[in-house]
């Protein structure tokens, strides 16, 4: 109801970043009060804040199995990237066709039916079956998260390309090939993007989990070893790490799409 | 017209089913005829099927199929169910109170980042590898989405409807509240539970991939190690071919609870 009755604007305004401050201000308090004042939490399953503080400095400097921190955090980019890189590689230009040859769409929707629904971390065991436990299957594993919301959305983005436009470059006398390069791929570039943003953030749950299933390296395994060692400050470094890789993927996904389609106000 | 749109439709239908064939085809070409493919890295599909009714009338480790299926299913919707009842109330609130949303927001903005799964192993290690643990991170998995599309479906309540109401001499927030903002923001909220049940069905299968005693996930996992090709893929398929049918059921329940949404293209 505030909201919508702002009689008060700039008083409620200031109150709220008094009340978001102390939220997360008594959210860490809490968190020390139960873990290293009163010692309600022990260690082993709660650690206290600076405690993970200081493991993650920690471990920039000492190595965690093969890797040191700046290592784990590596080796993980680059699953990501080329999971990513071969997903886009091939979903957007088959979207593109299968949304513009009619044919082509009844011919591969009935196989691509089939297997979206399943939970692109079903593929895991598989995978591993597969590739094992090396970059190859963390690649296919993350490369399948990130196939099919961009398959979907460029493929509607092309099909539903207002018709405006084409009916427009046809009476200019464009070809049809033309039509497709010069008009209905650039109409689709948002939902594309789209598409590619919920497939990146798919395709991190995909390496988290295929990290924590089988590797020896990364920050899923990071989180996994800290399970596994009773030390749950790593667990929760490894999460952090995670979420911060997450928030800059996301960023960097929204700087392209603003770059790329400049023309659409926000 | 309508002939044309008929042999349109005819025609897509005999290509999916040639697509379909073909498919599966050259899938038992290449593993039972020609042999290129060994069964221990893809079974052919004949193989699929006589699995099917093994594990369906005698136990594989532990359960029949439909055994695992029950424990699958009765941890998805303990975790999703008690995250609707928790997540939308809550997103409500937020958009709802200018006060809880100051305090409720900047905490879970910190929390949101990190990937659902990324919690199993600490989770684990504070519930045991029970039911506990997973339904804790299925839980948080469909917690997000319903909170988030709550909270945005009631702040995206038209202004003109709350001043309407307002003009109307409705006086009390919670009739507002109820017949207002809540009935306008009903398909986001529904599109939230929707999302909420794709990433509950992921977090499972990650859930049961890595600790478990029961469960479709368990049970790819024990194939895997066993070299049961077969086997993961039928659960694959049960996966997918049950979060299908949840997914068309959310649908329709969506179509009966607020038929003035237009059906979207896809």
């Amino acid at each position: 109801m505030d909201h919508f009755v702002e009689k008060f604007g700039e008083k409620i305004y200031q109150e709220k970043i008094v009340l978001s401050i102390s939220s997360v201000l008594g959210f860490l308090f809490l968190w020390y009060l139960i873990t290293d004042l009163f010692g309600f939490m022990p260690a082993i399953v709660l650690p206290s804040p600076e405690k993970v503080f200081f493991t993650l400095y920690e471990k920039i400097l000492v190595p965690v199995g093969e890797e040191k921190l700046l290592g784990h955090i590596g080796v993980s980019l680059v699953r990501i990237l080329v999971g990513v890189g071969i997903a886009l590689g091939l979903a957007i230009p088959l979207g593109v066709l299968i949304g513009w040859y009619e044919d082509l769409d009844s011919l591969a929707s009935p196989i691509i039916e089939v297997l979206r629904p399943i939970p692109p971390i079903a593929w895991i065991p598989l995978a591993i079956l597969w590739f094992g436990i090396g970059l190859g299957s963390k690649v296919f594993i993350i490369a399948i998260g990130v196939f099919f919301p961009t398959l979907i959305n460029t493929y509607i983005g092309v099909k539903f390309v207002d018709p405006l436009l084409i009916k427009a470059a046809q009476a200019l006398g464009a070809k049809d090939k033309d039509i497709l390069w010069e008009v209905v791929v650039p109409a689709s570039v948002p939902l594309i993007v789209a598409g590619v943003r919920i497939g990146v953030g798919l395709g991190m749950m995909c390496l988290v989990a295929a990290e924590l299933v089988a590797a020896s390296t990364g920050l899923g395994y990071l989180i996994m070893l800290g399970g596994d060692d009773l030390k749950p400050e790593l667990s929760i470094t490894g999460m952090i790490l995670i979420g911060i890789l997450g928030l800059i993927a996301d960023r960097v996904i929204l700087g392209i799409e603003r770059r790329v389609i400049y023309w659409k106000k926000e | 017209m309508a002939q044309k749109r008929n042999s349109m439709v005819s025609r897509r239908v005999t290509l999916a089913a040639v697509s379909m064939t073909a498919g599966i085809g050259v899938w038992f070409f290449l593993t039972s005829v020609a042999r290129l493919i060994p069964p221990a890295f893809l079974p052919p599909p004949q193989n699929i099927v006589t699995d099917f009714f093994r594990i369906l009338g005698s136990p594989y480790v532990g359960h029949t199929l439909v055994g695992h299926t029950l424990v699958s299913l009765q941890i998805v919707l303990g975790g999703f169910f008690s995250a609707l009842l928790i997540g939308i109330p809550l997103g409500i609130l937020m958009g709802w109170f200018k006060r809880i949303e100051a305090i409720v927001d900047p905490l879970f903005q910190l929390l949101r980042p990190i990937p659902p799964l990324a919690w199993i192993p600490i989770s684990l290690l504070w519930f045991g590898i029970g039911m506990q643990s997973k339904i804790f991170v299925i839980w948080l998995s469909a917690f997000v989405p319903c909170v988030i599309n709550s909270y945005t479906g009631i702040r995206l309540t038209e202004p003109l409807l709350v001043k309407a109401a307002l003009g109307l001499g409705v006086k009390r927030q919670r009739d507002l509240l109820r017949e207002v903002a809540i009935p306008s923001a009903l398909p986001i909220i529904l599109g939230g539970v929707r999302i909420g049940l794709g990433s509950a069905w992921m977090t499972l299968v990650a859930a049961e991939l890595l600790a478990s005693d029961a469960g479709l996930g368990y049970m790819m996992q024990m194939a895997r190690r066993a070299l049961e090709p077969s086997v993961i893929i039928l659960g694959m398929l049960v996966i997918g071919i049950l979060g299908a049918l949840m997914a068309r059921g959310l649908r329709a329940l969506e179509k009966r609870v607020c038929p003035w949404v237009k059906e979207e293209e896809h």
